[in-house]
């Protein structure tokens, strides 16, 4: 009985020894090169993975960056605090990127063409047509952008997107995920800008409170700031100082400004 | 000598591991929302039963029948899954981090995967050759990467679709597990 033991130990021990060994030599063996500093670089960052620094994810931006550090005012989300704590961990000093804010460029004046029974995503939506909105350049309200946000920046008010400008990190997602490029990413000190962005005159009589392109803000704008095509008018931030005198002139109040 | 086209439309289709085995239900369910990380790990999977089915044979074979040992096999076999998950493990993270980081947790449970387990002792119940015992493994391996590809497909639609809010994610996953099972059924009394 003894020996039945013995035999059953031993093998059992064995073979546990051999597996043992192999995976000591495999853990030598198959070793990923890991350069220290990319750890305490991730460790700063702010974990959210939103990709804002053009990266999918923070330990991707976090290798990236040993290699480049200029890339570190990228992280719109940590802003400068993250920025100063990478500079810190890495030793250089680098240049902070303007905050972004995203914007909404269209006030939903369009009725619907068609009754709408497919999936429920601005995606989908999109795909029949140009969208159930009589306007093609419409947003079409079921949400894409506020189901991507991961800040809670976004909130739907009246079928329209609707950013709080405090929760906003600028970090791009909402406007990639929408299908009628509704949503634009422009800096937080570019406080004018029309919310409209029609491109075919055609769209004009469909929409009840868009751009008319009567060309009244090209009028009133001293610092000629706007500029103006069939469809809709555009201003120029870099040229723009802010006196608002377009806002008031507007006959649909397409023109907005976003005071902080 | 058993029949290896047998064994393997067995394996793969009639007595899918997944889907009328009911083993390895856990990653079945958990790696299958998205159809890239569901071939990963199928694959993953395929990998370990095939080369763990192997060294399980000669093990049992050479050195736990001829000493009469046969009742060890269990701790033998989950030392063997065991440490060749792990070795896998270190492979998958060196050649592609982002698979690792894909399948994430379920990677080291193909250890506690009841599929593997399985698949080593139907081999010796069975009593197949070393041929035998790959080829039922191999097959086994790929009828869970069929299943698990199938569910991934109709989960990225069930995402996009009209589910009711009580039932998004795992219920309706597994009522479309129900629904798959039965759909396989068809495939029995197609061998002996």
């Amino acid at each position: 009985m003894i020996q039945a033991i013995m035999t059953a130990l031993i093998t059992a021990a064995v073979i546990a020894l051999l597996l043992a060994i192999s995976l000591a030599f495999a853990s030598k063996r198959f070793v990923s090169k890991e350069d220290p500093k990319v750890d305490s670089v991730f460790e700063v960052l702010p974990q959210s993975n939103c990709g804002a620094c053009g990266f999918p994810s923070c330990s991707e931006f976090a290798k990236a960056l040993v290699h480049d550090p200029k890339a570190a005012n990228h992280c719109r989300l940590g802003g400068k605090k993250v920025l100063e704590d990478i500079e810190t961990v890495l030793g250089v000093k680098v240049q902070q990127e303007a905050q972004m804010f995203a914007r909404v460029l269209c006030k939903s004046g369009s009725k619907e063409k068609f009754d709408y029974h497919g999936i429920r995503t601005c995606k989908a939506a999109s795909l029949l047509s140009n969208g159930p909105k009589s306007c093609a350049f419409s947003c079409i309200g079921f949400g894409d952008c506020l189901k991507v946000c991961q800040f809670g920046a976004i909130s739907m008010k009246d079928s329209l997107p609707v950013i709080d400008d405090k929760k906003c990190t600028g970090c791009d997602l909402c406007v990639a995920a929408c299908p009628k490029s509704v949503l634009m990413l422009s800096k937080a000190t570019d406080t004018v800008f029309v919310a409209c962005h029609n491109q075919k005159k055609e769209f004009i009589k469909s929409c009840s409170n868009g751009c008319i392109a009567c060309g009244l803000c090209v009028k009133a704008c001293k610092s000629k700031a706007i500029s103006i095509d069939s469809s809709c008018a555009k201003i120029d931030p870099a040229k723009c100082n802010k006196c608002l005198d377009c806002v008031k002139v507007c006959p649909r109040k397409v023109i907005q400004s976003q005071l902080a | 000598m058993e029949n290896l086209f047998v064994i393997i439309i067995g394996a793969i289709f009639v007595n899918n591991f997944v889907l009328s085995k009911f083993l390895g239900i856990c990653p079945f369910l958990g790696v299958s929302r998205r159809w890239k990380p569901a071939l990963g790990m199928g694959l993953a999977v395929t990998g370990v039963m095939g080369i763990s089915s192997t060294v399980v044979w000669v093990i049992e074979k050479l050195v736990l029948i001829p000493l009469n040992i046969g009742y060890l096999d269990i701790l033998v076999f989950i030392l063997v899954i065991a440490s060749l998950v792990q070795i896998l493990e270190l492979v998958i993270k060196q050649y592609s981090p982002s698979l690792y980081n894909a399948l994430g947790i379920y990677l080291p449970l193909i250890t506690t995967n009841c599929a593997v387990l399985g698949v080593a002792f139907l081999n010796i119940q069975k009593n197949y050759s070393l041929v035998g015992s790959i080829v039922n493994a191999i097959g086994g391996g790929l009828g869970f990467l069929l299943a698990l590809l199938l569910m991934s497909a109709v989960r990225e639609r069930l995402d996009l679709g009209d589910v009711p809010k009580n039932f998004q994610g795992i219920p309706i996953a597994f009522i479309t597990a129900a629904l798959m099972s039965m759909a396989f059924l068809a495939f029995s009394g197609m061998i002996q």
